[in-house]
């Protein structure tokens, strides 16, 4: 992942894509499985991973068996759930607050 | 389905309409006795099936539905995947409808023409000769001409109705699965868009949906439709009582006085009609301002949301 460049000005649903596959697993999740949650290439998403990363929404962690596992954090899932809840509050016809 | 879970609710007596309807057998006296006893007998044992049914399956849910853990962001998904579903539902169930209704419609008017152009015919023909008159070519004409105008017609209203009806169909399928999948707490089929896209997808088709009931007109409406429905037969059949009394000899001030309540029936069903869609019109665009007001903002505010990232 080191050298590739975060997006300038990311897209919303990859970001969100990457936040609800982790928050679905409830718990670190390979990179890999991850990346195919999110249906990105290689590249794509070890930029994104490195924009969400430099954000502080997720963490990663070196497992003994060398596979890297990323965890959401709670900034990462208020993120999520604000997100979530913007769309929400306009389906229910209000408009989006916070 | 709610963001609180499942509800499930049912009635096991008669609805006001299912009363208004037997009050309305019981005033119309004729042939009403009989069917009056069956409609008696069909509510009983409706009844008897709902409360037996909606008694076993409030057990099954409440044996397989155990309070979830509490979880906003899950609740907020289903919810918001409810609201959206049963939207296109009832975008799909107003334009099938329409589409129903229109397919009606051009049945009796196809009958109607055929019936006009087989007696237009036969008369051109034959003039009112009607015992030697020839019926070959008015029946050949008024089927083959009914027949061309009438598939026309049929394949334009299919052009305009299968694929809007295709695509609610199409959104409620893939909000109903990713319901599921929300329900289930599974994860989601690879290649397909995760619950946030959907629901940010999904409200940007509700103005479509709002404009498909919209445009079912009177088939999204049952109790205006009903009281239209009404009315016309009542000026058909004062409008027809006036013409006869005035042509045929009858009493010229009875007909007159059919032919003025005709007139006016017609006057109170158009005006009923116009004001019912001048409200129509009035409410759909109101709610159709609100969603793009709200749409906007839900698209600044996580344009913003990124930026503060």
């Amino acid at each position: 992942m080191a050298g590739e460049e975060p997006p300038d000005r990311p897209d919303l649903y990859v970001v969100a894509r990457l936040l609800e596959g982790l928050w679905r697993a409830h718990g670190p999740m390979v990179k890999t499985r991850l990346q195919v949650e999110a249906n990105v290439n290689y590249d794509v998403f070890s930029r994104y991973l490195e924009w969400i990363l430099s954000r502080g929404l997720v963490s990663i962690e070196n497992a003994a068996d060398g596979h890297d596992r990323i965890t959401l954090t709670p900034k990462g899932h208020e993120a999520y759930r604000r997100l979530v809840q913007w769309v929400n509050e306009v389906v229910h016809q209000r408009m989006p607050q916070g | 389905m709610t963001d609180q879970g499942t509800v499930l609710s049912y009635q096991v007596w008669m609805t006001r309409a299912g009363w208004a309807l037997l009050a309305a057998l019981v005033l119309s006296l004729v042939g009403s006795v009989v069917a009056l006893a069956a409609g008696l007998v069909l509510v009983w044992r409706g009844s008897k099936f709902v409360k037996s049914v909606g008694t076993s399956l409030a057990q099954q849910l409440q044996a397989v539905s155990p309070e979830p853990a509490r979880d906003e962001v899950h609740a907020l998904l289903v919810g918001g995947l409810s609201t959206t579903l049963r939207m296109a539902r009832e975008a799909y169930e107003a334009q099938r409808k329409a589409y129903t209704d229109s397919l009606l419609t051009t049945a009796i008017a196809a009958f109607t023409a055929w019936t006009a152009l087989l007696v237009g015919l036969f008369i051109a023909l034959n003039g009112f000769n009607l015992v030697t008159g020839r019926w070959e070519v008015p029946i050949a004409g008024a089927t083959v001409t009914t027949l061309v105008f009438g598939i026309l017609f049929l394949v334009s209203v299919r052009r305009r109705y299968v694929p809007r009806l295709a695509r609610y169909r199409e959104w409620t399928e893939r909000l109903a699965d990713s319901m599921g999948v929300q329900l289930a707490r599974a994860p989601p089929e690879s290649g397909k868009a995760n619950t946030f896209e959907l629901l940010v997808g999904a409200s940007e088709q509700v103005p479509d949906w709002l404009d498909a009931q919209r445009r079912a007109g009177l088939s999204g409406d049952p109790k205006i439709a009903f009281v239209i429905l009404l009315l016309t037969l009542f000026t058909g059949s004062f409008l027809m009582n006036g013409l006869a009394q005035l042509l045929f000899g009858g009493i010229a001030s009875a007909g007159m006085a059919y032919l003025a309540i005709g007139a006016f029936l017609v006057g109170l069903t158009a005006w009923i009609y116009l004001r019912w869609k001048r409200e129509e019109e009035a409410r759909l665009n109101r709610s159709r301002a609100a969603w793009d007001a709200h749409l906007k903002a839900l698209h600044a505010r996580m344009d913003r949301f990124l930026e503060e990232m």
